[in-house]
């Protein structure tokens, strides 16, 4: 008892320092009625620490008090000869109780948050790569649960007793095999169907026909780059970042010429989509949960994931019953100061509000060459004329979409 | 076997018997309890430093926690604390960073590996293999003072301006490599890096020693497969942490070039603050490589030793021989050699070869057998025995049920089809902190609880310490189950605060109830600190075997003296695990106990004959004939 005393005194005086503390704060900010609240916030402040300590002083003393209890009783029941407290019997059964109600837990966590969960993959792979965790879900949690329970079983059933003494069993051969070969064989499954769904995933097939979009991140945001009309994203070098060419693209290099920078990405549902992820600063991840997609974005290299949403907007807003509802693609690897805060919407849609929403982008090389002297666009008309006006722009984002139809 | 035990009187008459030069020793207090040679005490200042060092982990793991409980609220006790990290109550985003990377490193590498590993092994190596003290005292201490110097560096990190590391404790560069990226790059950075690389070399010092003891200095009968399994995990942990961290010291090196000298090992096409740098060639994935070469042995370094103590603390207190030993040498092996070709599954989703992703998925699953293993003998070990519920076992009991737990998720993150959605998200988090650190800790715990008595001749008091398993365990659940779920949603790791996503705003609540656990969880380890710290000097004396063992060490007697063993060091003739052995007198046989006096619980086995029992003769063997009809659960007439 005298340590918890001890501790007393010492909790009383640390507060009666605080106190002196609040008291020194308090004259040197009479001066300012604003220096005047701030001191009472502060004294606020160490009322509350103070009260916390006091709670875990008198939490220590109740604990003192009980383990004195404790001892007495098993003092005078050795004294007297009675049976004391037996610590086996009593830790097994609260170790049998605390883990059937965290077995329950887990059931009830599953009931509870189990439909908080990401909804239903809105891409094709997507699909694949939920039945592959459901699968795996099923496998593990049984074994966690079995496992568990024959844990919990055995420390109750076999704690230690006066008088009695274990089995002595050092091995079984068989035993050995037979829990070495199930999980081998399980794990082959899993194995297997994983290869499966990975190189299905990571290797799909023909991309030409693929829309091309390329995203790329920074500190801390998102930018976004329509491969245009020809499909063909134009190459970057990052020397070239500077005034509004915030990627670095290489504008003599014709392919980049139809690029877009779009506000948010909207993509044709059902449409295969190959995204190329780049990154100008540090590492960052480019996240997009909702079509179970994950990439690093990579400084010094072009990182890629194909795939094809297959639910548009609006229809998983009253899946999920949310209006706000929004695919969003963030960062999902530490990036910095604001990592927390790297979002782009993603906007699933029709075919036919795909088109209409190509019409509305300009490249950013011809609205570049339209605001200083829109004469001289056509100028180079022998090299890309289908880049100079609107109207072609527009037909042949048409014609880029036959080929993504087909 | 009473010859063979030490009474602790004859400490006292150590001089007389002066068996080599270890017999006068006038030691000074900075010869004794600083810069110390002994074994013993190398391992209390690990353990001791440890300590410190897991407190300060988890006061930061407090800190932001709170921040993700209550984002909006102000707390003015953290301006008075942080200064200008938490001006006006609030956490700032870059400190927030600097708390979660100091937190990780300083729990995997100076709780885990150094006070985990530095402390059992220092201290049971030359106790169970039955040396004197380490082959090189004088490498052992550099060890430990390495380590003390890290650890020190380490935390003055927090007192330069632009505040302690903050890129993640996995430091990718380029974020690590550009102090211009974040304030947590700057000079702190540069700190964390001395601190690693003096750690490394404590750990290489450490683990050079720890093999040599193993391998060279077994006493008489001591063979290799009658070593307790604590040894083994020691001996195959000190062997992958001799092959892995000289990786990660020359990825450390490589970086420190990147940021001091202008090389581009790591960078290339980075355009930041306005500006392109000139750096081109090479590659953060290299990195990555380097990092996770050592990062995934080492999530093995950490768990090993724990799984080692763990058999011990089991087999002795269901006083029964754990449940297949060459399985569990076999499994040990399997799973060092396999930590060293699944590092890549830290990598799926970095734009690596998808190819390697499969090869990777292979290794990664297929490591699961061998832990499946492990736990299935843990279970088998428990079955029929006598299970003596002391704090230690406990907390090993914990270990298995954590070990189980996080363990099965490992099948999900390594299958990257399914990691490419939880990859960095809290799955992965709840994932690890449940498999590597309420694993490890357990472990560590269970073997602070057991061998307490032997580091300090005292006893800890059982009654705080069961209160301590009950709080820590529970509170341990809560926190981590529930970041499946969040990660399960997509919410990701490292961000300082879920506000700006509308999808994550029905986690809020989650996020304060497991910050209320975090609390309940840190409060109850000041049980363990009051109980470990003051039982130092009021404890009540500790008997020479109090958990009626077979190890060697518990042959030692209570009071420490350089060498050990007063005398003779006594040599070994069976195994570690001859608990309950039917037809002994107890229900345990010290390894020092020769088998001619045990003649009526001898059997075949103990003379390396596998055939047909019938057939077997040997003047110390009695055949049993009514070893059937022997009742295993009867009381032991004596």
């Amino acid at each position: 008892m005298s340590i918890l005393k001890k501790i007393s005194l010492f909790a009383s005086a640390a507060i009666a320092t605080l106190y002196t503390n609040v008291a020194m704060a308090q004259t040197a900010t009479a001066e300012a009625g604003a220096d005047a609240a701030k001191a009472a916030a502060r004294t606020e402040m160490w009322l509350t620490v103070a009260f916390y300590i006091l709670m875990f002083v008198a939490a220590g003393f109740i604990l003192g008090v009980v383990g004195r209890a404790l001892k007495v009783y098993e003092l005078t029941a050795s004294a007297t000869k009675k049976k004391g407290l037996n610590w086996n019997s009593i830790n097994a059964s609260i170790i049998l109780v605390i883990g059937f109600l965290g077995l329950y837990g887990a059931f009830w966590e599953l009931n509870a948050h189990g439909g908080w969960l990401l909804p239903d993959p809105a891409s094709k792979h997507g699909v694949q790569t939920d039945n592959l965790l459901h699968v795996t879900f099923y496998i593990t949690f049984t074994v966690f649960v079995l496992t568990h329970c024959v844990l919990f079983t055995y420390l109750f059933l076999y704690r230690g007793r006066k008088n009695k003494r274990a089995y002595y069993y050092p091995h079984n051969d068989n035993l050995e095999k037979i829990w070495t070969m199930v999980p081998a064989v399980v794990l082959s499954i899993l194995v297997f169907f994983g290869w499966k769904t990975w190189t299905s995933i990571m290797y799909p097939g023909d991309l030409k026909d693929a829309i091309k979009v390329e995203a790329v991140a920074e500190q801390f945001k998102w930018t976004v780059r329509y491969a245009g009309k020809d499909n063909l994203l134009g190459p970057r070098n990052y020397r070239l970042i500077g005034g509004d060419n915030v990627l670095g693209v290489k504008f003599d290099d014709k392919t980049s010429h139809d690029d877009f920078f779009p506000q948010e990405i909207v993509l044709p549902v059902n449409k295969t989509v190959q995204f190329q992820f780049g990154a100008k600063d540090v590492i960052h991840s480019a996240y997009m949960p909702h079509f179970r997609v994950q990439m690093n974005c990579v400084p010094g290299m072009n990182t890629y994931f194909t795939f094809t949403p297959t639910i548009t907007t609006n229809e998983m807003r009253s899946k999920v019953n949310d209006a706000k509802f929004d695919y969003l693609l963030y960062c999902n690897k530490i990036c910095g100061a604001s990592h927390f805060n790297m979002k782009f919407v993603i906007k699933v849609v029709s075919d036919k509000e795909y088109r209409a929403w190509l019409k509305d982008q300009t490249p950013f090389w011809v609205k570049k060459n339209e605001k200083p002297a829109p004469a001289e666009a056509p100028a180079a008309p022998t090299a890309v004329p289908a880049d100079s006006t609107k109207a072609d722009s527009t037909k042949a984002a048409d014609k880029t979409l036959a080929i993504n139809i087909k | 076997m009473a010859s063979q035990v030490i009474s602790p009187e004859a400490v006292h008459h150590h001089d007389v018997h002066g068996h080599d030069a270890h017999g006068h020793h006038h030691e000074s207090f900075l010869s004794k309890y600083v810069f110390s040679m002994d074994h013993k005490m190398i391992a209390k200042q690990f353990l001791i430093t440890g300590i410190i060092m897991g407190v300060i982990g988890m006061i930061l793991s407090i800190l932001f926690r709170i921040q993700l409980a209550w984002p909006d609220k102000e707390f003015p006790l953290l301006e008075v604390i942080l200064g200008k990290w938490g001006e006006g109550g609030r956490l700032n985003p870059a400190f927030y960073l600097s708390l979660v990377t100091i937190h990780g490193t300083i729990m995997v590498f100076f709780v885990l590996t150094a006070g985990l590993s530095g402390t059992f092994s220092n201290l049971l190596i030359p106790y169970q293999v039955g040396a004197r003290d380490m082959a090189s005292p004088f490498m052992n201490m550099l060890s430990y003072w390495f380590f003390f110097s890290a650890s020190v560096v380490m935390i003055c990190s927090f007192f330069v301006e632009t505040g302690p590391a903050g890129p993640g404790w996995t430091i990718y560069p380029p974020l690590s490599a550009l102090p211009k990226a974040m304030p947590g790059s700057g000079t702190g950075m540069t700190m964390w890096l001395i601190s690693m690389a003096m750690f490394i070399a404590s750990s290489l010092l450490g683990g050079i020693n720890y093999i040599s003891t193993i391998l060279n200095m077994r006493t008489k009968g001591m063979s290799m497969t009658r070593m307790p399994l604590t040894i083994w995990g020691f001996l195959l942990t000190a062997i992958l942490g001799l092959l892995s961290f000289p990786v990660l010291f020359a990825a450390v090196i490589l970086l420190i070039f990147d940021r001091s000298f202008g090389t581009s090992f790591y960078l290339s096409d980075i355009y930041i603050g306005g500006e392109a740098l000139p750096n081109s060639g090479g590659s953060p994935i290299l990195f990555q490589h380097l990092f996770w070469f050592l990062g995934h042995p080492e999530v093995y370094i950490i768990i090993m030793p724990a799984l080692g103590i763990t058999s011990e603390v089991i087999s002795t207190n269901s006083r029964k021989p754990i449940f297949g030993y060459r399985a569990m040498i076999g499994s040990f092996l399997g799973i060092s050699f396999l930590s060293f070709i699944v590092w890549g599954h830290h990598m799926f989703v970095t734009g690596m070869n998808p190819f390697l992703g499969s090869v990777f998925m292979f290794t990664t699953l297929i490591i699961a057998v061998p832990s499946a293993v492990k736990t299935f003998n843990y279970l088998a070990t428990l079955w029929r025995g006598n299970i003596q519920f002391t704090p230690a076992m406990m907390f090993a009991i914990g270990l298995v049920s954590f070990f189980i737990t996080g363990g099965v998720t490992g099948l999900w993150l390594g299958n990257p089809s399914i990691d490419i959605n939880l990859h960095d998200t809290y799955f992965v988090v709840a994932h690890f902190h449940i498999v590597m650190g309420c694993s490890a800790i357990f472990g560590m715990l269970a073997g602070v609880y057991h061998w307490y008595p032997k580091m300090f001749g005292r006893m800890m008091d059982n009654k705080l310490g069961y209160l301590h398993f009950y709080l820590t365990f529970i509170s341990a659940y809560l926190v981590f189950f529930p970041m499946h779920f969040m990660g399960l949603d997509g919410v990701p790791r490292r961000y300082y605060t879920f506000t700006e996503f509308e999808m994550f705003t029905k986690w809020i609540a989650l996020n304060k109830f497991i910050t209320l656990a975090a609390i309940l969880g840190a409060v109850a380890q000041v049980l363990f600190l009051y109980n470990f710290f003051v039982n130092i000097f009021k404890g009540k004396r500790a008997p020479q075997n109090p958990w009626h063992s077979n190890t060697l060490e518990w042959t030692t007697p209570v009071e420490h003296f350089h060498g050990n063993w007063p005398g003779e060091i006594p040599a070994v003739y069976r195994w570690p695990y001859d608990y309950s052995k039917p037809g002994a007198e107890e229900d345990f046989i010290p390894q020092t106990v020769p088998l001619s006096e045990t003649v009526s619980s001898n059997t075949p086995h103990d003379f390396g004959f596998h055939g047909d029992e019938s057939q077997f003769v040997h003047e110390y063997y009695q055949p049993k004939n009514v070893s059937a009809a022997v009742e295993q659960n009867a009381p032991q007439a004596n």
